[in-house]
């Protein structure tokens, strides 16, 4: 039968990784997680997560019922009354659960702190102390004590990442001391296999162990070769250890999640002695040097360097959805407005901010361009992505004249050709996929003729502003909502001859308000009508009617109806997973037309909407503007 | 139970299209009135400077300083941080709109339970706990669909079996059978509508 182990403190970050090794080895775990907080760890069929506040004896007991054995991390770092209620509480209710013989095998591997070694102890070290002594001092208990030195791993708030966090953003590195003491950082997977390996051998039973790694390091010296692994090289700044003690004290008195605590100013000054061989020898374990330490969790993973061009609403967009991806960089944020420059800079995208590309792509190195600017300044754009050979993802519509799209042609290489899209996040849509998938299917038979709406309630007087200037927008409701339309039209039946279109100017602006289409896809016969002008239509909406011989396909108001079948919005699934920033404008859709020019820059995917297919796009919007003429 | 949803992002942002960023923010500061406006002068006097260079965050926190104003009035069990303000916080890994929000409410309205919506349950939990972010309530959208399920239903639903359901909230489409049966075996009691009561 597999063994069950109480994991105390089990959604912190040593026992978060203690828990999943144990589930891979075999173990079956109870977690227990403060009743207060959400709980993080990965579901698996052999975990049971207890919420239940350690120092609530009663609630303990009911919620653990019986176990194998107990591994003991609870701990509450820094808080002066908490951290000692939760270290001595916690070790009484662990001896009280082995003494009412809960714990069938008695066994507790109790999980302290080189803290506790030190002469000048801070709350934690003491708090911890005292929760060891209550431990060690039970009888009847087979109880094994780890002292781990600092901790390293993924995290962003452990050692490696803090130095060099401060080594990439501050212009010195101010180190509290003379920087000269030893320590042993080990990585969290370490701890946690220790762990387990302690809870199976019995000849641990009534010790107390140093973990750390096997040779040790000065402070002064870890911080050079972070600094190493890096490529920087900032000066050290020794404070004297008494007025850092001061600063940080004054600091946590103002500042809340201060990334240093007196704990830690103390812990990092004062030699703790740390033996971790005995423990290497008895566990036969062989952990991670301090160098292979830093490379594991410092080496840059490869990621694609991306310009966003225009910060606008649509350029904070792509840009915030893009940093929920891990293999992008957004290395430059580009406009020609300084503000807007300053904002998105400060959203921490990490970015530099520039006002002229070429500066950025030559500086930065970039791989990648989003165009998010107004329509008039699209080819300047281009042009500047095409003399780099960088790919682009541009808005809708490209061009705002069709006849640059032959100096396109001309100028393109075959890497901006294959990796570069545009974003037509209507096709994205997972109801415009799902009907494409049912007319492959031949759902409805033969495709005889379609019908389709695009309206909008935007325009319904006089208006000013780029948009409505001919000159620098291309035209109306044709080109500006228009190729939403047109793209879902070019996705479902291919290019379609403009047979038919007139337009209609119906507020006295430069630009038309309303179109009618004709066109033709060989035997097929489309209908478009765009409207800017619909009241009562605050959300760009798209209505979609399509006969086949056997059938029909009607879209209409987030419902679908295949051949009278009804399917509700929701029933449709998402094709990938997402992160979604705003179902009710179409988050999903953005997401997925990001991550396809990201995967296509990265692992030449096709993308559902290339260059060759925003040509055809265009070409039939300016063949309905000639058509009108 | 009545909860209030803040701020109301969809409308913002409209506005924003039409008088800009500040315009937009300026407009409703005038509607607060002058003792709305001291209140938020006083509560953004430490964030002055962040203002002052226009960071992204601290101008989304003062969007949601106006709306609390606005409705520090209006009856309500619970507060709620819309889900645009959420999902953009756990993209950016930016706690300060979040934390500072949670704080204030608390500060004004003690009695009052805070929570948040989001359409990515998962990775804004772990980004909560990350935070060392607490709250009464989630609401996210949990439906036999596994409709805006992020990542996907079966982490979504592991996740709450994990969790306290007391603190989590459906926020569903309709009333229906399948549907209450669905949110019955994973235990949610709370469901929540938009523009309802919940």
């Amino acid at each position: 039968m597999k063994e069950t182990i109480l994991v105390t403190g089990a959604n912190g970050f040593i026992g978060k990784r203690t828990v999943e090794i144990l589930l891979a080895s075999g173990f079956l775990v109870k977690a227990l997680v403060r009743d207060d907080n959400f709980c993080r760890l990965k579901p698996h069929k052999n975990l049971e997560v207890v919420r239940v506040d350690i120092c609530d004896y009663e609630k303990l007991m009911k919620g653990v019922g019986v176990v194998d054995a107990v591994v003991h991390l609870a701990a509450n770092k820094y808080h002066p009354q908490k951290s000692f209620e939760v270290s001595i509480k916690g070790a009484q209710n662990i001896v009280r659960l082995v003494g009412e013989g809960r714990v069938r095998s008695k066994r507790v591997v109790n999980i302290s702190s080189q803290s506790t070694k030190i002469k000048w102890q801070g709350v934690y070290g003491k708090s911890k102390s005292k929760g060891d002594q209550i431990i060690m001092n039970a009888s009847g208990i087979k109880w094994t004590t780890l002292k781990p030195s600092l901790v390293y791993g993924d995290d962003k708030n452990t050692i490696f990442k803090t130095i060099a966090n401060y080594a990439l953003k501050l212009p010195v590195i101010p180190v509290i001391g003379d920087g000269k003491w030893k320590l042993y950082p080990i990585d969290v997977d370490d701890v946690a296999n220790i762990i387990v390996k302690t809870l199976k051998n019995d000849s641990t039973v009534g010790k107390v162990y140093d973990i750390g790694c096997e040779k040790g390091i000065r402070f002064n010296e870890l911080v050079d070769l972070i600094q190493n692994e890096l490529g920087v090289r900032k000066k050290i700044i020794n404070i004297p250890f008494g007025a850092g003690l001061l600063a940080v004290w004054v600091a946590t008195k103002i500042i809340s999640n201060l990334p240093v605590s007196i704990d830690n100013v103390l812990g990092s000054n004062q030699d703790t002695y740390c033996r971790p061989r005995k423990a290497i020898k008895k566990l036969g374990i062989n952990p991670l040097s301090v160098v292979e330490g830093v490379r594991k969790y410092l080496k840059e993973k490869k990621k694609i360097k991306v310009a966003i061009v225009g910060l606008g609403k649509m350029g904070i967009l792509h840009a915030t959805i893009l940093a929920t991806m891990d293999e992008v960089e957004i290395a430059a944020v580009v406009d020609i407005d300084k503000k807007l420059g300053k904002t998105a800079v400060s959203m921490g995208f990490g970015a530099r901010f520039y006002e002229d590309l070429t500066k950025a792509i030559e500086t930065e190195k970039i791989e990648a361009v989003f165009i998010c600017t107004p329509n008039f300044n699209h080819w300047d754009i281009v042009k500047v992505c095409l003399r780099y050979d960088v790919p682009f993802m541009v808005e809708k519509p490209v061009l705002a004249k069709y006849e640059d799209w032959y100096e396109i042609d001309k100028k393109m290489t075959k890497k901006v050709r294959d990796k570069s899209m545009t974003g037509y996040f209507w096709v994205q849509k997972r109801e415009i996929r799902f009907i494409k998938k049912m007319l492959l299917r031949k759902v409805i038979g033969e495709v005889e003729s379609y019908r389709i709406n695009l309206k909008h309630g935007e325009v319904f007087g006089r208006k000013s502003g780029w948009m409505f200037c001919k000159k620098l927008s291309g035209g109306g409701v044709l080109m500006n909502p228009g190729p939403h339309a047109f793209s879902v039209i070019r996705f479902l039946f291919g290019k379609g001859k403009v047979e038919s279109s007139r337009i209609k100017y119906i507020y006295g602006n430069e630009v038309e308000d309303e179109a009618r289409v004709g066109l033709k896809h060989g035997k097929i016969a489309g209908e478009l009508l765009v409207s800017w002008s619909v009241k009562n239509e605050p959300v760009l909406k798209i209505e979609i009617e399509i006969q086949g011989n056997k059938g029909k396909i009607i879209f209409k108001d987030n419902k679908l109806w295949v051949n009278a079948k009804r399917y509700d919005y929701e029933e449709i699934p998402c094709e990938r997973e997402v992160f979604n920033l705003n179902p009710r404008s179409g988050g999903d859709a953005y997401y997925l037309e990001d991550r396809e020019f990201i995967e296509n820059c990265l692992l030449r995917k096709n993308t559902s909407t290339p260059l060759f297919f925003a040509k055809e796009v265009e070409e039939m919007i300016f063949d309905a503007y000639k058509y009108a003429e | 139970m009545e909860g209030l949803v803040i701020p109301d992002m969809t409308l913002f942002i409209r506005e924003v299209s039409e008088k800009g960023n500040l315009g937009a923010l300026m407009s409703r500061m005038i509607d607060l009135g002058i003792g709305g406006i001291l209140t938020l002068g006083w509560w953004n006097l430490k964030n002055l400077t962040h203002l002052v260079k226009m960071e992204f965050a601290y101008g989304v926190l003062l969007l949601v300083q106006i709306e609390l104003i606005k409705l520090k009035d209006e009856k309500a069990d619970y507060i709620l941080i819309s889900d645009q303000i959420t999902d953009l916080s756990v993209a950016l890994k930016t706690n300060v709109i979040l934390e500072s929000s949670i704080k204030i409410i608390k500060k004004i309205r003690p009695t009052i339970k805070v929570g948040v919506m989001t359409n990515n349950f998962v990775r804004a939990v772990s980004q909560f706990y990350e935070w060392g972010l607490k709250m009464d309530l989630v609401v996210t959208p949990i439906n036999s669909y596994g409709y805006e399920m992020n990542p996907n239903q079966t982490e979504v639903e592991e996740l709450i079996k994990m969790n306290d359901k007391n603190k989590i909230a459906a926020l569903t489409t309709g009333n229906k059978v399948k549907e209450r049966e669905y949110l019955k075996r994973l235990g949610i009691k709370n469901q929540a509508w938009v523009n309802g009561d919940f």
